[in-house]
């Protein structure tokens, strides 16, 4: 059985450094100027220099999204763009537009990835794409678990596909949505996640009174279970949605696909329950399993679209550890205090807790409570620990 | 410029070819959605004689996402077609253009993804994969049709012209999963283009919803028209698409016939002007060169 790529999102360096020691093979980034996320999370291209550095020292890989559906303006320095990435070594680029992929020839180096958003969904249309040079897939969010292993069986390249994060509702590529309602394209980068909004259902003249708010919203897309299946189909990459999600998200959600997918190229799978409890530590959205048991149901539905509340008990993140004090210096991400129990949560896996017994400010006093976000405080831990493991609240 | 209407039966046909219609667009069953009727292979291959003698050019819409299941279908219509190839193929997905290669058909493929097809490389690429022609995306405005038009060297590029622009496609049932949420019969939400979507901080503002075999579709709550960038470019367009999904027949025919002879877009805009118009909005002075 081939290993499938584990392929996480970086929504800036911290999260890519994050992603690739909690266990991805791989990230994918936004690119400044081309990226469906180009009002935050982006990368200038300096930064991906340094993230292209530290991947490649770890032996993993980054690619970067030039995913934007172009309009005429947007071509004039697209090749330029093209040849900074190849020149820093980017490994990859995903790619939606056409006048992109006919760029695969002048960067022979770099692998051109056709994005989800061109909603590829059958055989056929993977046999189109292949022979213009595009290297690997990323199919649909809309096909079962029999359409994927057709279309993986039968595929002259590599495919990729979503297992976990946010779901477009409409098929991707092909919706105006948020340009309709608010002006913003969501092909370019503007999405306004206007599939999320409340609507009220009318018939002819009447609206129906009394009637729940109509969502047209999905759940986020949670694919634990489907995992084995997709290993055993030969899947090349099995990708985690998300650019925008904290540092907390990213670490829960990329360690326990991580530890998944070892279990089950190792033979030694375990209740799937246990993965599915891991990955709740780190969720903050209702998850169903999208399309991979066929077209969902009214449950899969985003019956309530208000925005989930994030998580509060990741509370740091750690910068630093003095043995000889055992003391660790940490950035906070959520209130906590003197006498709460605590997880530590690192790459290697484990998970042990104990109780906070010391904790002090920037100038060594002592203090009650961590109340400042991104206040870089001392903390003492009963075990040595290392910079980007993380600390959550147990309640 | 040929102007391309869409068929609900065949006696339409001769009523819209005196209004004006070049091109009589029909769907064939199990491959198509948003329209008001189908038809088998047999029908259309009739319909293609038919045109032969009587005059008009015969389209065939494929206008959903092609999944696995749906490929051998697709290859019987194929087949089907080869004895009398339809004049084009309009495909919303691109399995249509890699199979239609394997008949010889792929110079009748007209690739009209709705939302994509945004730039001239694009219309490059497409033009080196031998295909008939492109249609521009819905995003695009009549300067930019104009613009891309010019560089399309051989490739045909068409338009979007008139009709409730397609916004939302989704392989999701969200109307009828809403309706048995509600407890309201499932069948009611398919092909039934009387439900309208309405959010909260917009009120009047109804974007039409519609469900049938191949997923959910929500439309803009405004109608497109078209009849000034058609005066102006339709020279350099080989083909405007006229859609009729919640259209009255009367404001179909009568939007046909203004696009046809420009002296009756004033009647048209006295009619049925409210639908196009931003709130408030007065009807464009130069409505076919005649004020209403």
């Amino acid at each position: 059985m081939r290993r499938p790529e584990l392929l996480a999102p970086a929504g800036d360096l911290e999260r890519l450094r994050i992603a690739l020691r909690y266990g991805a093979d791989a990230v994918y980034l936004g690119g400044q100027p081309y990226s469906l996320r180009s009002r935050t999370a982006v990368f200038p291209l300096d930064s991906i220099r340094e993230g292209v550095l530290y991947a490649h020292s770890l032996g993993k890989k980054v690619y970067v999204t030039v995913n934007a559906v172009f309009r005429e303006e947007d071509l004039l320095g697209l090749r330029d763009y093209l040849d900074s990435l190849d020149d820093i070594g980017v490994d990859g680029v995903i790619v939606t537009a056409p006048a992109a992929v006919a760029e695969t020839s002048a960067h022979p180096r770099m692998s051109f990835h056709l994005s989800t958003q061109q909603s590829v969904t059958n055989i056929e249309t993977v046999r189109f794409w292949a022979k213009t040079g595009i290297r690997r897939i990323v199919l649909a969010r809309e096909l079962d678990l029999g359409e994927i292993a057709e279309i993986v069986a039968q595929s002259p390249i590599e495919c990729e596909v979503f297992i976990h994060g946010g779901m477009c509702s409409s098929y991707s590529g092909r919706c105006t949505l948020s340009n309709e309602m608010t002006g913003r394209d969501a092909n370019r980068g503007g999405c306004a996640h206007s599939c999320r909004w409340t609507y009220s259902l009318v018939r002819g003249e009447d609206p129906l009174l009394g009637a729940p708010a109509f969502s047209l919203g999905a759940k986020d897309l949670q694919a634990v279970r489907f995992i084995p299946a997709l290993c055993a189909m030969g899947v090349a990459s099995l990708k985690i949605e998300g650019r925008m999600k904290s540092p907390h998200y990213v670490a829960t959600v990329v360690s326990v696909y991580r530890r998944l997918i070892d279990d089950v190229m190792a033979g030694r799978l375990l209740a799937l329950d246990t993965y599915d409890s891991l990955l709740a530590r780190g969720e903050n959205r209702p998850t169903g399993p999208g399309f991979f048991e066929g077209i969902p149901g009214p449950e899969q539905q985003l019956s309530d679209p208000g925005a989930p509340k994030p998580s509060q008990s990741f509370v740091a993140i750690v910068e630093g550890y003095d043995p000889s004090l055992g003391m660790a210096t940490v950035s906070q991400r959520n209130v906590f205090s003197i006498g709460d129990l605590l997880e530590h949560f690192s790459p290697a896996g484990e998970l042990r807790q104990f109780r906070l017994i010391d904790l002090r400010d920037a100038e060594g006093m002592a203090i009650e409570r961590a109340s400042h976000p991104q206040e870089m405080l001392r903390m003492s831990v009963p075990w040595p620990v290392e910079p980007l493991d993380m600390f959550r609240k147990v309640n | 410029m040929r102007l391309v209407v869409t068929l609900r039966d065949w006696s339409e046909k001769l009523r819209f070819s005196a209004l004006g219609a070049d091109v009589f667009l029909v769907h064939p069953t199990g491959l198509s959605g948003l329209t008001p009727s189908t038809f088998s292979f047999e029908e259309i291959q009739g319909f293609i004689r038919r045109c032969r003698t009587e005059g008009g050019f015969l389209y065939v819409g494929l206008n959903q996402m092609i999944h696995g299941k749906d490929l051998p279908l697709l290859e019987t219509f194929l087949q089907a077609m080869v004895p009398q190839p339809p004049d084009a193929i309009v495909a919303f997905d691109l399995a249509v253009l890699e199979r239609a290669r394997a008949y010889g058909l792929s110079d009748r493929v007209i690739y009209r993804p709705v939302t994509l097809n945004t730039n001239s490389r694009d219309i490059a690429f497409f033009r080196s994969a031998g295909l008939k022609g492109i249609t521009l995306s819905s995003t695009l405005n009549p300067e930019e049709w104009a613009d891309l038009a010019q560089v399309a060297a051989g490739l045909e590029i068409s338009v979007f012209a008139h009709g409730h622009l397609d916004l939302f496609y989704s392989r999701r049932r969200l109307l009828t999963n809403h309706l048995m949420r509600l407890g309201i019969e499932k069948r009611e939400g398919i092909q039934n283009s009387e439900w309208r979507l309405e959010e909260e901080t917009r009120p009047g503002q109804r974007l039409p919803i519609w469900e049938d075999d191949a997923g959910t579709h929500v439309f803009s709550a405004r109608k497109r028209e078209s009849f000034a960038a058609i005066r102006s470019h339709g020279s350099l367009l080989s083909d405007a698409f006229l859609d009729r999904l919640f259209l009255s027949d009367a404001e179909y025919e009568a939007a046909l016939a203004a696009y046809a002879d420009p002296r009756l877009e004033a009647a048209f805009w006295r009619d049925f002007g409210s639908g196009y118009l931003p709130k408030g909005a007065p009807v464009p002075a130069n409505a076919g060169g005649i004020r209403p």
